[in-house]
């Protein structure tokens, strides 16, 4: 028996008797084991017919289960550099009306506060501050004052010799963040992270609640803070459980935008009366000054917010500077050639045409390790796709394909919107849906033949994957439909992927009419990186595309660059 | 799109109050803890996108739960034969008598912190180590230099005690 059982013992610790007698410690062994993923297929089998014939065992496993899921509930962190106990403090007393009613209709508000409390552990947190100068309510209290009713903690701090008397760790009280350059990440009791970006102002009033003063700010909030709320002068937003930026102008209103999940946003005075408009990944609003204007709905930007802090152990880290992973655009076309003899989807390339292959790189500093080599061909039957990518963190994605969601691509993928309607040509048209507002949908917005493709490596299962949406509109889609096949490589130094990938047109809606040589139709070309994690969004490339047109390639179609298909000897 | 006025902020209460008992209903269904976090996730969203289908004031658990169960199911027709996974007769057996639980989840869960206080430092820390980044058995192993069979013996014994201390003090309050 090991030295843990037996060491600190003192016989009289009631958690570490030994189980009461009559407990069957077999099964209870075997379902240990399967939490550990330590049991074969056989034994698994065996297990479950235990369960299936033995209520006994059946309610052990259910205990054994539930007190995994509290284990990991309670001793789980994500955080980068060391897990930050802020959640150890008292939750001060509740103000929100949202904290009021969970503690009047909950067994008693303990349970309540320790779910929101515990959730926070479970919250990756990553903090760093960029050259920033950072203070804490320094009109009422001493900034480096410690707080024994702590409401949020900066986690890290970058350059600590900016602003010496603040320090990883600090615990703040509640009162306003100031923040006149740089950007900050801070952990408030709930679990939400906020990460600010000055100049800022944030006031933090509870768990559940801050006030956005002035500036951005992006919160992330997990599952037992849903319904946090941000409000702003003239605004609130509720978050469902969401990453979501505000930013509180001092004349133009308030802006929402939902990078994941979804939150209700609207005027304060609408909130009041319970009532406001979801607003959804992918989506931005900006809610107007006047305080009565409905939410309009605005071009959503990736990087209207800063989502992430740089980790300064990872000299790859996009984050190290103030620019994000992004490119010009540095081409209008791109030449897909017809494939010479027969195409083995094995990762390698040495089967392939590549004269039509173009090279796309990132802004400095990230051109050495994000960068791409694009290129594509074409028969009767299949439209074939290869990218060798410069990717630190190749081919990690933990984004299952087994679960329905809208955006497939955030633990690193490639992207295509892609025409194939040989009637259209080029340049393409058709809008997304909302982008304007006293349009209505138009055949061109559901053209099946205007299609978004996600590939991407699922890591846990090692599986190339395919995400199609048809229209615009994406008014259908399907996830690793049958007849594809792809294939991912990682290169030798481990700093990026090879990827291949073959679709049949019927998946393009081309089965009818396939691209012929001549035919200029419409491309554009996505590139997304992730971190480490292989679950959160970096940055991206864009290329492929009308250089006299603006806009969002997920908005407007004319943006889309054109796809020259080329004949045997281009 | 206008979401239901009326009683929203009741519901974003009861769930946030239900968060722990539905991540526990999944975790007693699937085993990988990746699964185990998106259904959960998924389950939430769902829930959002349902709220207008909930009454205030019927059975939040009875409701949220069976949403879990069905996100349970769907998941696991989806997973590859390589992956372990109940029958679904099973998974819908343990799914009923999980949901059946209802209140004594959060009392098992508070009589945990208790026992948890109770727990001698090494073995509190080996249970840091494994759950603290879900670090798995090998990794735990590794870094205490110790052979995988003695740590995965170690943490049944754990769970084994901490069982026995969550069942004595939820009998404790059942008579006092």
């Amino acid at each position: 028996m090991s030295e843990f059982l037996h060491a600190d013992q003192s016989g009289q610790d009631d958690a570490s008797r030994l189980p009461a007698e009559g407990q069957d410690r077999g099964v209870t062994e075997q379902i240990s084991a399967l939490i550990d993923g330590a049991v074969d297929r056989e034994t698994f089998q065996r297990l479950q017919e235990r369960l299936r014939q033995d209520a006994a065992s059946r309610r052990q496993f259910i205990h054994l289960m539930l007190l995994d899921a509290d284990l990991a509930d309670e001793f789980s962190t994500e955080s980068v550099g060391g897990m930050v106990d802020v959640l150890s403090t008292p939750l001060p007393k509740p103000v929100s009306p949202i904290q009021r009613h969970v503690e009047d209709h909950s067994r008693g508000s303990d349970s309540v506060r320790r779910s929101w409390i515990h959730g926070g552990i479970t919250l990756a947190t990553v903090l760093l501050v960029c050259g920033s100068l950072f203070w804490w309510n320094r009109s009422s209290a001493p900034p480096v004052a410690e707080s024994r009713s702590a409401l949020a903690q900066v986690v890290r701090i970058s350059d600590s010799s900016l602003e010496p008397e603040f320090r990883a760790g600090q615990k703040l009280e509640a009162g306003t963040v100031r923040l006149m350059s740089g950007v900050v990440e801070i952990r408030i009791q709930s679990g939400v992270t906020a990460l600010l970006e000055g100049p800022v102002e944030l006031e933090i009033l509870d768990p559940m609640q801050a006030r956005l003063v002035k500036g951005r700010a992006l919160f992330r909030v997990p599952p037992p803070a849903i319904g946090f709320t941000c409000r702003t002068a003239n605004a609130s937003v509720i978050d469902l459980g969401t990453e979501f930026g505000v930013y509180a102008g001092e004349e133009s209103g308030t802006e929402v935008q939902v990078y994941e999940g979804e939150v209700i946003a609207g005027a304060a005075a609408a909130m009041q009366q319970q009532s406001g408009q979801r607003v959804q990944s992918g989506q931005a609003v900006l809610i107007r000054g006047d305080g009565l204007s409905e939410p309009e709905e605005i071009q959503f930007l990736p990087d209207r917010f800063r989502r992430y802090l740089p980790d300064p152990k990872d000299p790859h880290d996009p984050d190290r500077t103030s620019t994000g992973i992004y490119n010009d655009a540095q081409h209008e076309e791109l030449r897909i050639v017809p494939t010479s003899g027969n195409v083995v989807i094995d990762g390698s390339l040495e089967d392939w045409n590549l004269s039509g292959e173009f090279v796309s790189r990132c802004r400095p500093p990230f051109e050495t390790f994000y960068h791409l080599r694009g290129a594509a061909m074409y028969d009767d039957q299949y439209l074939y796709i290869a990218a060798n990518v410069g990717d630190p963190f190749p081919m990690r994605s933990t984004v299952s394909p087994h679960i329905k969601r809208d955006l497939y691509g955030n633990g690193g993928c490639l992207a295509f919107r892609i025409s194939t309607d040989r009637r259209m040509g080029w340049p393409i048209r058709g809008l997304a849906p909302g982008v304007d507002r006293n349009r209505q949908l138009l055949p061109d917005d559901v053209n099946e033949k205007l299609v978004f493709l996600i590939l991407w490596y699922y890591e846990p299962e090692r599986l190339p994957c395919l995400h199609v949406k048809y229209g615009m509109d994406e008014h259908d889609r399907k996830v690793n439909p049958p007849g594809y096949e792809g294939a991912f490589r990682k290169w030798p130094d481990g700093l990026g992927y090879t990827a291949e990938y073959r679709i049949p047109w019927s998946l393009l809606s081309a089965e009818d009419a396939p691209p012929q040589a001549g035919d200029v139709l419409g491309w554009t070309w996505l590139v997304h990186w992730s971190g480490p994690e292989g679950r959160n969004w970096k940055g991206q490339l864009i290329d492929i595309s009308n250089p006299k047109e603006t806009g969002w390639n997920f908005h407007r179609a004319a943006t889309w660059g054109k796809a020259v298909y080329t004949g045997r000897n281009p | 799109m206008d979401i239901e006025p009326n009683n929203l902020e009741a519901f974003l209460c009861e769930l946030t109050r239900h968060q722990r008992r539905l991540r526990g209903l999944v975790r007693c269904l699937l085993f990988d803890p990746r699964d185990v976090e998106d259904v959960w996730q998924d389950t939430n969203v769902l829930l959002l996108r349902k709220a207008h289908e909930f009454q205030l004031g019927t059975d939040f658990w009875a409701w949220a739960s069976a949403v879990a169960r069905y996100q349970v199911l769907t998941h696991c027709k989806l997973l590859g034969r390589d992956r372990l996974a109940f029958d679904l007769d099973l998974i819908a057996m343990i799914a009923a008598e999980t949901e059946q639980l209802g209140e004594s989840i959060d009392e098992r869960r508070d009589a945990l912190q208790l026992c948890l206080e109770k727990l001698p430092g090494p073995q509190r820390q080996l249970l840091e180590m494994r759950y603290g980044a879900g670090t798995s058995l090998e990794e735990v192993a590794g870094k205490l230099e110790r052979p995988v069979g003695s740590i995965r013996q170690t943490l049944y014994r754990i769970r084994e005690a901490l069982l026995a201390c969550i069942e004595r003090r939820i009998n404790l309050d059942s008579v006092s």
